[in-house]
């Protein structure tokens, strides 16, 4: 990746197969974090306006209380983050912020961005890539009004990798959660993970990138593993970004995998993006259990969740930044379906607390009630034995009256 | 010798230690408020079931649970230390084998879980909120002058109880006020507050969820009569207390210590050392992890709260 640092001395990561922009030292461009996905935003931001760019701070707490206390209060906990990330990000130099400016409300987090960033003194740019409407053509639309330069090819081309990049590195990154859990050799994906993210954003064009994609899905799938032939299989739904970012939700996947637990997490920036423009099919897919779009990305949330719950898996969590309104309304959904499938799904709420405590004991709670379930079907052994030895013990003798 | 399991589940509020032999009988039994000290709570809960347990017990096992189970498993060496909410049903059930719905409210959160031929079906917990627990009612009864034992009796004499929004503590206690100042009596205040709890426990955490009978209510707040009647009314279904239902967590984590099939020394000694907790923020970037470093007799046994292995090799560092 291209850093401030590397731009200053001349050295540009961009290749030849797209005409490379020199890179203008002034610009310096950097995109929130949300999960890995900040790549596709230098890209776009190397090879279609030639800004330099510099890889987000790492987020600490910091950030967490910079974004915190310069938000509304009420206001979703993704603005809060990201406002922190840019805090973080302008006090070392950086001037270009982007972000998507399309979906729900994240689509207007940039307007308020910008104007609590002048506030507070800094002098940034800040890019709404979509501008309210997702779709390509915008996309060049914006960044052409800001590189007159820009031309429709060019564009075509590094979209094109960028589309390229996503679709590799979700598929990638949805075989490691299912696989990582089992892993022989402790941190041998998230190696060849991060291998593959270097790697992949020097690719010059789509077919590069695919190439690169190739590669790592052969290196990946040659990982030792030793998995059970039934595993147990917990699915992670909900808002996008907390689902994607582990910083805000705890590193709940980090967790799921310590505890031997294959992930479906089928909810990526891929399905994010399909999901915007086929409401209607994702309504078909839904069971008869909603029949009008529910705004976002909410219809999706149902129609994977329907699919998970007749593929029989064991457990749904269902996780959402404090104050989601579209997730609100699925949660009730939610819980019909879980009713009717008898497939448990926990809900859990996340807002600008750090304490991993309490989020831990739900997921060990969670997974030991699916774990006790699964011992046989409907008997659990532990419970059974205890229950057997209480009523021989005779310890319950003092109930009874209350019946 | 006869072989014996300790269980202790250390609460915000109350610390309650239990002994089991290996039919599940209870051997003994103490219960003991935290006081903002879990070490010490657990140090006098031990001295008391040293007292109380006959001469050849031998505990082979100990298991923690509660919000301070970690702390104290290290300081115990305990072999199970389980979360509050599989403790609570295993206890439960080894006491209730028929329950279907475990009703628990307890200081600081509330939960319910739902079980179906004595498997844990479904469960749920309060998240962020802090109303319909019972630091909320003894915070409360404090501002009505009331203790808390007689507070259910108040309650239960009540012909009319005031509404009382539910929704939100604070919301709650500005409507008490409100309900105070304009003439209702302490009596129906009262009662309206038993109520409001019932009702935002249903609202926040059993929402969504079929409760069906048997129902098992626990926690430091099924001992207020008041609310149990506000749960039978609301519910339409008889609610059950046990007597000793304090003490499932604990007893739910000493079953499931026995079900280990792991012996571990136990050491009653533990009442007479010295156990101290530190808070250190680590430097090593600027996540600053806070770190709880736990040391017996200046001894570091452990520490945690830290995000990567810089915390650890810092804090080991120190203390060699």
């Amino acid at each position: 990746m291209t850093t401030a640092n590397q731009a200053a001395t001349g050295q540009t990561a961009v290749s030849t197969a797209v005409k490379t922009l020199a890179l203008n030292p002034e610009k310096i461009a950097v995109t929130p974090t949300i999960g890995d996905y900040h790549i596709l935003g230098d890209i776009l931001m190397e090879r279609c306006l030639g800004y330099t760019t510099m890889p987000c701070p790492p987020m600490t707490k910091r950030t967490l209380e910079l974004g915190a206390k310069n938000s509304p209060d009420m206001i979703c906990t993704p603005f809060k983050i990201t406002l922190g990330n840019q805090i973080e990000a302008a006090e070392q130099g950086a001037n270009v912020f982007i972000m998507p400016g399309a979906g729900c409300r994240l689509g207007f987090y940039d307007i308020l961005q910008r104007q609590v960033l002048k506030d507070l003194g800094f002098k940034v740019e800040l890019i709404s890539l979509f501008d309210y409407v997702p779709t390509a053509k915008r996309l060049f639309q914006t960044l052409s009004s800001i590189n007159p330069d820009l031309t429709q090819e060019h564009f075509d081309r590094v979209f094109a990798t960028v589309v390229q990049i996503t679709l590799e590195m979700d598929k990638l990154a949805d075989f490691m959660r299912r696989n990582r859990a089992f892993e022989i050799t402790k941190g041998d994906f998230q190696r060849a993970y991060q291998d593959y993210l270097q790697e992949v954003i020097d690719a010059s064009c789509a077919d590069a990138a695919a190439d690169v994609g190739i590669k790592y899905d052969k290196i990946l799938k040659a990982i030792p593993l030793d998995k059970p032939r039934r595993p147990i299989r917990i699915g992670i739904l909900g808002e996008i970004y907390v689902v994607v970012e582990p910083f805000s939700n705890c590193h709940m996947e980090d967790w799921l995998t310590e505890h031997k637990v294959e992930i479906d997490r089928p909810f990526d920036l891929t399905r994010m993006a399909m999901a915007i423009n086929s409401v209607p099919e994702l309504i078909e897919k839904s069971g008869g259990y909603v029949d009008y779009n529910l705004g976002s990305t909410a219809n999706e949330v149902i129609a994977q969740a329907h699919s998970m719950m007749q593929d029989g898996i064991d457990g749904i969590i269902h996780v959402k930044p404090a104050s989601c309104s579209p997730e609100i309304t699925a949660m009730t959904i939610l819980q019909n379906m879980s009713r009717d499938f008898g497939v448990p799904v926990m809900y859990l709420t996340f807002d600008t607390e750090t304490g991993e405590a309490g989020v831990h004991t739900r997921l060990e709670a969670f997974l030991d009630m699916i774990t006790m379930k699964r011992q046989d079907d409907s008997v659990s052994e532990v419970v059974n034995q205890a229950v057997a030895e209480g009523n021989q013990a005779g310890i319950n003798q003092k109930k009874g009256e209350g019946y | 010798m006869k072989k014996a399991y300790l269980g202790v589940d250390i609460g915000s509020i109350s610390t309650k230690g239990v002994v089991i032999d290996e039919g599940s009988n209870v051997l003994a039994s103490s219960y003991l408020w935290t006081q903002g000290n879990p070490i010490q709570a657990v140090k006098n809960v031990v001295a008391e079931l040293k007292e109380s347990l006959p001469d050849e017990c031998v505990i082979v096992n100990s298991g923690t649970t509660g919000s301070a189970r970690k702390l104290i498993g290290l300081i115990l060496g305990s072999g199970v230390v389980k979360n509050e909410i599989t403790a609570h049903a295993v206890g439960t059930l080894s006491v209730v084998p028929e329950a279907s719905t475990i009703l628990e409210i307890g200081g600081q959160d509330s939960k319910i879980i739902l079980i179906n031929n004595g498997v844990v079906m479904d469960y749920a917990m309060n998240t962020i909120c802090a109303a319909g627990t019972g630091s909320f009612l003894s915070s409360q009864a404090k501002r009505l002058d009331l203790e808390l034992e007689d507070f259910a009796e108040l309650a239960l004499s009540s012909q009319n109880p005031a509404k009382i929004a539910a929704r939100c503590t604070v919301f709650a206690e500005s409507d008490l006020v409100h309900k105070a100042q304009i003439g209702h009596s302490k009596a129906d205040i009262v009662a309206g507050l038993c109520r409001a709890v019932v009702l935002n426990y249903l609202n926040n955490v059993g929402k969504g969820k079929q409760i069906k009978g048997p129902v098992v209510f626990q926690g430091g707040v099924s001992k207020n009569a008041a609310v149990v009647k506000e749960f039978e009314n609301e519910l339409g279904l008889p609610v059950y207390v046990d007597p000793n239902g304090h003490l499932m967590g604990a007893l739910g984590v000493a079953v499931l210590c026995k079900n280990a099939q792991e012996e571990l020394f136990f050491d009653f000694n533990i009442t007479n050392l010295d156990f101290e907790t530190r808070g250190v923020e680590c430097e090593g970037c600027p996540n600053h992890c806070e770190m709880i470093c736990v040391y017996r007799e200046e001894i570091l046994l452990d520490a945690w709260g830290n995000k990567c292995d810089t915390g650890m090799t810092l804090v080991s560092n120190q203390a060699a």
